[in-house]
């Protein structure tokens, strides 16, 4: 089974799997660092450890957007490593079955193939599948 | 100002339980400085300005010339136009003082040497740059900065002889602090 913690960005929809997921987390203060690249919106601290807060905006072709006071933090994890990705909301848990998973995206966005496993169709939504390890590859060769 | 940052003595001010830290603002930046390094804060009053490439100035103290850059570039900051003309904080390279300019020296801190942890691998890999390695969590979160593995080695080198070239060029005139 796929089991999908979906959430949105500027009303477009991903999805991360819950084995990835780590928690949901108001935005707090985050920290600007110097040099950071686009998708960086700097480092903060969570329970006494230092996370990368992450803006997918600038990776699937979106413009900038400013945090408001909706604006959540999904942390997740990959290769025992933690970082957040800055979201407009959650939604509920999705448990699909693999098949589901699609190949092609068909968003409207950007088409950010090579941070996504694939796509599934639940009601009236298309919402991309982010694979961790492929969007942690394409953040480091920014 | 507090804590006597003017001078901070050349020793290592490591406290019994925690490590000290000189907090400085450049640009929109607040970084700490491990006061291990530090031998020292000026006003930029004493500085001697000059219009070269990366070399921002030159001072002396106790005979000693010292070149005087800013962090601004490196940090691709821009200088804080509150901040009248800054400070500069002398450290320690490769075997003489460098004078490291910033908007503003705020603060001597002590945090426990816990609450220093390293920068994520994410982050560290995306600055591509070195110096930048840690941060101290304790009211805030403040990045640990170390001016002189910024800079580099070369840069410096560069910097000493181009203040060396500067001295003995008419436009300079030689003072002692």
């Amino acid at each position: 089974m796929l089991r999908l913690i979906a959430f949105s960005l500027d009303g477009e929809w991903y999805g991360l799997e819950v084995s990835h997921v780590r928690g949901i987390e108001p935005e707090s203060q985050i920290s600007p660092v110097p040099r950071a690249p686009a998708w960086l919106l700097g480092v903060f601290n969570l329970h006494g450890t230092i996370l990368p807060a992450i803006d997918l905006r600038p990776l699937l072709g979106m413009a900038d957007r400013k945090k408001n006071d909706a604006t959540l933090l999904l942390i997740f994890h990959w290769e025992g490593n933690l970082a957040a990705l800055r979201v407009d909301s959650v939604d509920e848990m999705y448990e699909l079955p693999r098949s589901s998973l699609e190949p092609q995206l068909a968003t409207g966005s950007a088409d950010p193939t090579e941070l996504l496993l694939g796509q599934v169709r639940v009601r009236d939504r298309v919402i991309g599948v982010i694979d961790p390890d492929r969007l942690v590859a394409a953040l480091v060769e920014e | 100002m507090t804590g006597g940052i003017g001078d901070c003595g050349g020793r290592l001010w490591d406290g019994a339980d925690g490590v000290r830290l000189l907090v400085v603002r450049c640009g929109a930046f607040r970084f700490a400085l491990p006061t291990g390094l530090v031998r020292g804060v000026v006003s930029a009053e004493e500085i001697v300005p000059l219009d070269l490439p990366d070399l921002e100035g030159l001072m002396w103290r106790d005979g000693e010339l010292i070149p005087a850059t800013r962090l601004h570039p490196l940090l691709h900051s821009s200088r804080s136009k509150e901040s009248g003309d800054g400070h500069g904080v002398l450290v320690h390279a490769e075997g003489r003082l460098l004078c490291v300019m910033v908007d503003e020296a705020m603060d001597l801190v002590e945090v426990p040497a816990e609450s220093i942890v390293p920068l994520p691998e994410l982050v560290k890999r995306a600055l591509k740059v070195d110096g930048l390695e840690s941060a101290t969590l304790t009211d805030e979160l403040l990045l640990i900065l170390d001016p002189v593995r910024l800079l580099g080695t070369e840069r410096v080198a560069t910097l000493v002889r181009a203040a060396a070239v500067a001295v003995n060029s008419d436009s300079v005139s030689e003072g002692r602090g």
